[in-house]
């Protein structure tokens, strides 16, 4: 019955479940956390075709050395069929962004930037080229009307 | 009526895409600390754990309506957190470890106590800080086991790219260790108790 280490399976049960009990209070989740997931639904765009995340240098394993001389964040998106196209790349400067990319099969000469700002107009020029600069970090979403007349939105990203 | 089931997990992913805001809020009821805890096991601090969940539950709504497996969407939202915080700590110049030696102890960065203020009972508040000193791995492991629900030992072996016979004696290890730490307090010799 008895172990000097306290190791049984009933020990590890009981241990498991103090854990269960403790890390709600010790490591909450904060109320705003929980509104967030509440309202990302708000944020859908129902009639969008989405245009996914492909890429994103973010994403890729770098050695640390490298990642030093990268200070740039290269991110491409694109719908299923390939209608609309967008690169982009990403400088930090402090909590700043600036993006520059190139939005490929927009029915019009502006997109639109969805932040924790709020929605910005932004236009492109006849190669699709665009450019933002000193948004705030956060998450951020690119939409537009493809050349066939349907909304796109991109993937929300963290930059 | 008010002994139906509760609704499953697919069942409130299929009404949220059709636009039930109270079927998608209790989704972020059942689902939201799992979220949570796989964020903050990856040694993200508060704010970058907020933004992982975040983008996670945007990205279940980007995808709301192709999700393959409905009722796993839970093993869905916990494996998308657990890449969004790969991605967060590339963005912050950290790497996830993931050699055997940071699987039981936590080699570095030592973690912030207890949120001033926070009142807990003197053996949990030990509980607590010694999880805090458990390796990520074993974090990870040991919160994904003791989450409300529990997550199941198939989606643990996916989120963590364990194999399912490995869980068990792991997380055996890691409840070892953690006791270890318990007793040890002050003492090098764990586990001679």
């Amino acid at each position: 019955m008895t172990n000097s280490s306290g190791r049984s399976p009933e020990g590890d049960e009981q241990l498991l479940q103090d854990i269960s009990r403790v890390l709600p209070v010790a490591d909450p989740m904060p109320d705003h956390v929980a509104a967030a997931a509440r309202a990302a639904l708000t944020m859908r765009t129902i009639d969008a075709e989405l245009a996914e995340l492909l890429s994103d240098s973010a994403a890729e394993p770098t050695l640390a050395a490298a990642r030093s001389h990268r200070p740039v964040r290269l991110l491409s998106f694109a719908t299923v069929g390939g209608e609309v196209e967008v690169e982009m790349q990403v400088e930090t400067v402090g909590d700043r962004r600036n993006i520059v990319g190139q939005l490929l099969g927009a029915a019009s000469g502006s997109l639109t930037l969805d932040s924790a700002a709020g929605s910005t107009e932004v236009s492109l020029d006849e190669a699709g080229l665009f450019t933002v600069r000193e948004i705030v970090d956060g998450l951020i979403r690119l939409r537009c009307t493809s050349a066939q007349g349907r909304p796109v939105a991109t993937s929300w990203v963290l930059l | 009526m008010d002994t139906a089931p509760p609704p499953t997990s697919g069942e409130l992913l299929r009404r949220a895409a059709s636009g039930d805001a109270d079927a998608w809020n209790e989704l972020t009821e059942r689902y939201g600390k799992l979220v949570w805890s796989v964020a903050r096991s990856f040694r993200l601090d508060s704010a970058d754990a907020a933004d992982v969940s975040q983008t996670t539950w945007l990205r279940l709504v980007e995808n709301i309506d192709r999700i393959k497996d409905p009722e796993r969407v839970g093993a869905w939202l916990a494996t998308t957190a657990r890449r969004e915080c790969l991605r967060a700590l590339r963005l912050t110049g950290r790497e996830y470890v993931t050699s055997e030696d940071a699987v039981f102890d936590r080699p570095e960065r030592e973690e912030p106590g207890l949120d001033s203020g926070l009142l807990l009972a003197e053996r949990d508040a030990e509980l607590w800080q010694a999880f805090r000193q458990l390796g990520d791995r074993c974090q990870l492991l040991l919160r994904l086991l003791a989450a409300d629900p529990p997550v199941a030992y198939r989606e643990v072996s996916e989120l963590m790219d364990m194999p399912l016979g490995a869980i068990g004696p792991t997380r055996a290890r890691c409840l070892h260790r953690l006791r270890a730490i318990l007793e040890g307090t002050g003492s090098p010799a764990a586990g001679s108790a």
